[in-house]
């Protein structure tokens, strides 16, 4: 009988274990398909994130009733106070106590898990949140089992089969720890031949189906992305929100259709100048390892569109590197803006000219046609 | 049947006792320094010598060689003669062993702050030492299987059986990654260039904490938890089990360090599945103790050796788990690079192997001064502000990790990068702060432990010889009862060392064989060729000062690194890189694709003043860089090593490296002085720019260029 229900037990830890690998098997295949992976994901997504939170509310529960059995078992506990138990329960008790607070951290944690992370990765964290949530689960049920002294009747019949916390802490019968003896005796150590627990050898095997089914995912059904094709998905899927975003975001800006930005912007431009043009063009535009920025002379023509595009492909063996991917289209526009307006203005300690003289022919027709500003004409 | 009498040889493992705690103390002092550094390079204080590259290897160096290596030896030679029933095999080898090692720290020491380093994390020391290494291992292991074959006890205690694999692992790892080429007598290269000297390098590095910090501290670990205790260890059979499990599977785990980099990625595989397969042979280390303590959890609550054995083993386990997650690719994408593996490695560190020497030394120091401990309520209290130490130090670095991974890591709507390295890096700054204190906090709780030992050392009375008496084992009659099947290799040690070196060996030459075998391993590149003569020298510069302590070159192939840093690295890139610089933490932006980004006058201004180039860096200033010569005298020597090496430098090329040398340094110089900056042409400088500019270059130029040097 009691054999038959170890083995019982070992095959329910295989097949929850083959259960999570294969759910992890499909959820790593839907990411191989890659311009359906966000919708692909999803339905995955919502089942774990309804397994977790129904979880929280089964910890909840477990962990209301196990305050109450810690408490009931205290009373008890009093009235028999000739009883030894006392000592070894003594920690579990307040395990038992500290519980309910801890799986409350525990419901934090989740759900700023659930908050935080919007990478394909999070569903490895929803499968490790309700991994240690089902360890929670079982713990507690454990506990409330110790308390209520269910097992007490079985202990009653069969040889004594203890808990987890109690193995750590319950020494062993004297008669047991003779028995279990191995007559060993290094300069006063003993040894004894306890079993290996059975749970930590089916863990062992576990890992090892882990190490085959990983192997074979990736070289024997390739049903795993290798790192390049997972580099290739990443992008695409990241070429495609962007163009979506750009359908709809007013950002499309280039260096043909830009245009002088208003006040705000310049002050927003302003702003990104200070915190990333500085080092090279001077705190002032003035110019330091990059030209000043202030004069009359370009290296690369001064009209918005091309210092857009300046700012926008660098000039690499100049040292002006490129800032595509450090800003977005309108931030380019915005510093471009803003450098419209600081040129010309000649500040004091400018770096001597470079380049050639520029003459926004652009803004100059605007300047004459408002005739606000009266400038030489070449 | 007479017992025969003889005495055990305190005396040694007195002075290896005080060797750990005083290296253990400079360790952690420097330690203290270079976290506050990271915070506030100006304490760097401009000078080579206290320089965050220089300084963290000695760290690096001090804690795990010094600190933990002496403890080792101190608590091996107290169990070997105790569980073996005998006096050490010579004292004059042990004495030999002790003077010898402190020689390799003290020139160790002086010669990374010289800037002698192979840069090769862990194993940074130069080839003298090296071979010093080398000869005292081989002392060590010649005094301690002197003593297992003259023992008077028929089967080895399962600590001799660590200790062994101990030292077979340690010879095969250290005589393996230090194959170098010597052209000077304090510089080598490697022999291995980019992939394969990454792949040895890691799994040296992987197994010198596997086989260094973890086997022996598993062989202290079943002598002196037992001991205070006073209780037997819980399961023989599960000791056997997870200590084969445990040397065969360790050796394979090192390709972790390298995932989503050029390393093949079938090794990077075998890396990932082996870390899995580790969790439950480690927790089986920690159970066994654990359970060991079973029945004495009321002497927990008052003695400060068990309370420290426990948070070490618990230390062990959370190390030991956080390990293999690690090593799983979507955590290794998080994690690698940032805080998170430094926060890591010290709550094995300081956790597990602090924990385990001071519990130690609080153990034997009274039993070999035959007295009690001077303050056990001091004791405690190191205890509690060690644990809380721990936790301030490691709690903010896992944070500072994930912030800067997931800043790294974001995209602006718009498909721009978020954020700029340098923001990432001033945002972790008070994690920065809070961890450096968190330091000092443990340190604190140290110099409490000196105080505390010395105090119990001058209230008793030393005894350098103790009596003891044991009938030779070969008068003992055999058991009549049936003994398990392992007990015969228990009764044999040679065959034990050879088991145990055979388990060790097959991990590592079923990685690194094909890797330097199998050409499609590391496909070559056309456009890839040697360094100039000054790119060399620079080279030389940047391993010197340690620049990959806080720089890596290797770019992931990942969206976000493709866009801050450029095309992802390819194996074929690093074949001339003697040594490999990949490094594995970016306190500063990855450097592989550094060349062309920025004109030469940045660089030089940068290296004098990075705040001025890039203000809130955390850089400290390179100035001597601008004062130094370079010393050409070298380049013919290192030009002719790199050749030997396979480096395919023209025939005669050494004799006229110096004239290319200088050809190249006058146009950096030219280009210098157009930018208003004036600077001589044999100036390190100028060495470190060409360098820096060649970096990741190649492959963006046209295949047409011929085979000879550029």
């Amino acid at each position: 009988m009691l054999i038959k229900k170890k083995k019982l037990r070992i095959n329910f830890s295989v097949l929850l274990m083959l259960c999570l690998l294969s759910l992890a098997s499909s959820a790593q295949t839907e990411a191989k398909v890659p311009s359906a992976g966000v919708s692909g994901y999803d339905s995955l997504r919502y089942a774990l994130i309804c397994v977790a939170i129904l979880l929280l509310f089964v910890i909840g529960g477990l962990a209301n009733v196990t305050g109450i059995t810690a408490r009931l078992f205290v009373d008890k506990q009093k009235k028999q106070e000739t009883s030894d138990a006392g000592k070894p329960v003594l920690p579990l008790l307040l395990l038992g106590l500290l519980l309910p607070a801890l799986s409350m951290a525990q419901d934090k944690s989740a759900a700023a898990a659930v908050s935080t992370f919007s990478l394909p990765e999070d569903i490895w964290f929803y499968f490790v949140a309700i991994g240690v949530e089902l360890l929670v689960v079982f713990a507690l049920v454990r506990i409330i089992y110790t308390f209520t002294k269910i097992k007490k009747e079985v202990v009653a019949k069969a040889p004594a089969k203890l808990t987890v916390f109690q193995k750590i802490i319950k020494p062993q019968a004297a008669e047991e720890e003779a028995r279990l003896d191995l007559n060993h005796d290094y300069d006063g150590i003993r040894e004894l031949d306890n079993n290996i627990p059975g749970w930590w050898k089916v863990a062992f095997f576990a890992t090892f189906m882990f190490a085959i089914v990983y192997m074979y995912r990736l070289y024997g059904s390739e049903t795993m992305p290798n790192q390049l094709q997972e580099l290739a998905m990443s992008n695409e899927a990241a070429d495609l929100r962007k163009l979506e975003y750009l359908k709809e975001a007013a950002n499309n800006i280039d260096e043909n259709n830009v245009k002088m930005l208003g006040v705000d912007d310049i002050a927003a431009g302003r702003e990104l100048f200070t915190k990333n043009c500085v080092a090279c063009h001077g705190d002032r535009a003035q110019g330091g390892v990059g030209p000043n920025l202030t004069d009359d002379h370009w290296l690369h023509k001064g009209s918005i569109h091309d210092i857009f595009y300046s700012i926008k492909y660098g000039w690499q063996e100049k040292g002006m590197k490129s800032w595509k991917e450090d800003f977005s289209p309108q931030q380019i526009a915005q510093l471009a803006s803003f450098i419209k307006t600081v040129a010309n203005t000649n500040v004091e300690g400018g770096k001597e000219a470079q380049g050639e003289l520029y003459v926004d022919v652009a803004a100059v027709a605007a300047a004459d046609s408002s005739g606000s500003i009266k400038t030489k004409n070449n | 049947m007479q017992p025969e009498k003889f005495y055990y040889d305190n005396k040694i493992v007195k002075q290896f006792g005080i060797a750990t705690i005083v290296w253990g103390i400079v360790g952690m002092l420097v330690g203290v320094v270079i976290a506050f550094q990271l915070a506030y390079p100006a304490l760097s204080f401009g000078i080579p010598y206290t320089t965050f590259g220089r300084l963290r290897p000695l760290h690096t160096n001090a804690v795990i060689f010094a600190f933990v290596g002496n403890a080792v030896f101190a608590g091996s030679y107290y169990i070997f003669q105790r569980v073996l029933k005998t006096r050490m095999f010579s004292d004059t080898l042990s004495k030999i062993h002790l003077w010898g090692w402190q020689l390799i720290i003290v020139v160790g020491a002086i010669s990374l702050l010289l800037g002698y380093t192979t840069g090769k994390e862990y194993a940074e020391l130069e080839w003298p030492v090296d071979i010093m290494i080398t000869i005292v291992w081989v002392i060590f292991g010649i005094n301690m299987f002197g003593t297992i074959l003259k023992r008077r006890e028929r089967h080895l205690y399962v600590a001799i059986w660590f200790f062994i694999g101990t030292w077979v692992a340690v010879a095969m790892l250290h005589i393996v990654n230090s194959f170098e080429l010597p052209f000077s007598i304090f510089k080598s290269y490697s022999l291995y260039a980019g992939v394969q000297d990454a792949l040895v390098q890691w799994w040296y590095g992987h197994n010198a904490v596997a086989f260094f910090l973890t086997t022996p501290f598993l062989g202290l670990m079943y002598y002196f938890v037992p001991k205070a205790a006073e209780r037997p260890v819980y399961s023989y059979r599960w000791s056997i089990i997870h200590f084969w499990a445990l040397i065969f599977i360790y050796i394979w785990a090192g390709p972790h360090h390298l995932l989503y980099t050029a390393l093949p990625e079938w090794a990077q595989a075998l890396g990932t599945v082996f870390s899995v397969m580790l969790i439950l042979p480690s927790w089986g280390g920690m159970l066994n103790g654990l359970f060991t303590i079973r029945g004495a959890w009321d002497k927990v609550k008052e003695d400060p050796v068990l309370k420290m054995f426990v948070v070490a083993l618990t230390a062990y386990g959370m190390a030991t788990f956080e390990g293999p997650m690690l090593s799983l690719k979507s955590v290794n994408a998080v994690s690698h690079y940032t805080d998170w593996t430094i926060a890591h490695v010290h709550v094995g560190a300081l956790g597990f192997n602090g924990f385990m020497i001071f519990g130690m030394l609080y153990w034997l120091v009274p039993r070999m001064w035959n007295t009690t401990l001077f303050s056990r309520k001091m004791a405690n209290q190191h205890f509690i502000i060690g644990t809380i130490g721990i936790l301030v130090y490691a709690v903010p670095l896992y944070w500072a990790g994930f912030t800067q991974s997931l800043m790294w890591k974001k995209f602006t709507d718009s498909g721009q990068l978020q954020y700029q390295f340098i923001e990432t890096i001033t945002s972790i700054v008070p994690m920065y702060i809070l961890r450096a204190i968190g330091g000092t906090v443990y340190l604190v709780g140290a110099l409490m432990a000196v105080y505390n030992l010395a105090k119990t050392m001058k209230k008793g009375s030393f005894v350098a010889n103790e009596a003891a008496e044991a009938i030779p084992f070969k008068l003992q009659a055999m058991p009549a009862v049936k003994m398990h099947w392992h007990s015969v290799i228990e009764r044999k040690p040679v065959r034990m060392l050879i088991l145990s070196l055979v388990a060790v060996a097959i991990g590592g030459a079923i990685e690194l064989v094909p890797t330097f075998m199998i050409e499609s391993n590391v496909p070559s590149i056309a456009a890839v060729k040697p360094y100039t003569p000054l790119e060399l020298q620079g080279r030389d510069i940047y391993v010197r000062e340690g620049c990959y302590t806080c720089h890596s070159q290797m770019i992931r192939p990942f969206r976000d690194e493709e866009a801050r840093y450029g095309e992802y690295s390819k194996a074929g890139e690093f074949v001339y890189d003697h040594p490999f610089q990949w490094g594995s933490k970016r306190t500063g932006p990855d450097l592989h694709r550094e060349g062309g980004k920025y004109p030469d006058s940045w660089h030089f201004r940068h290296m004098r003043d990075p705040q001025e180039m890039s203000p809130g860096s955390l850089m400290p200033t390179y100035n001597w860089l601008i004062e130094n010569d370079i010393n050409i005298k070298s380049t013919p020597a290192k030009i002719r090593a790199m050749q030997t090496l396979g480096v395919p430098y023209p025939k005669g090329f050494d004799k006229i490296a110096n004239d290319d040398l200088h050809r190249q340094a006058d146009s950096i110089v030219a280009g210098l002085q157009k930018d208003k900056i004036k600077v001589s042409r044999d100036k390190e400088i100028i060495a470190i720019i060409a360098y820096l500019q060649r970096l990741g270059t190649d492959i963006k130029k046209n295949q047409t260029t011929s085979n000879e040097v550029h």
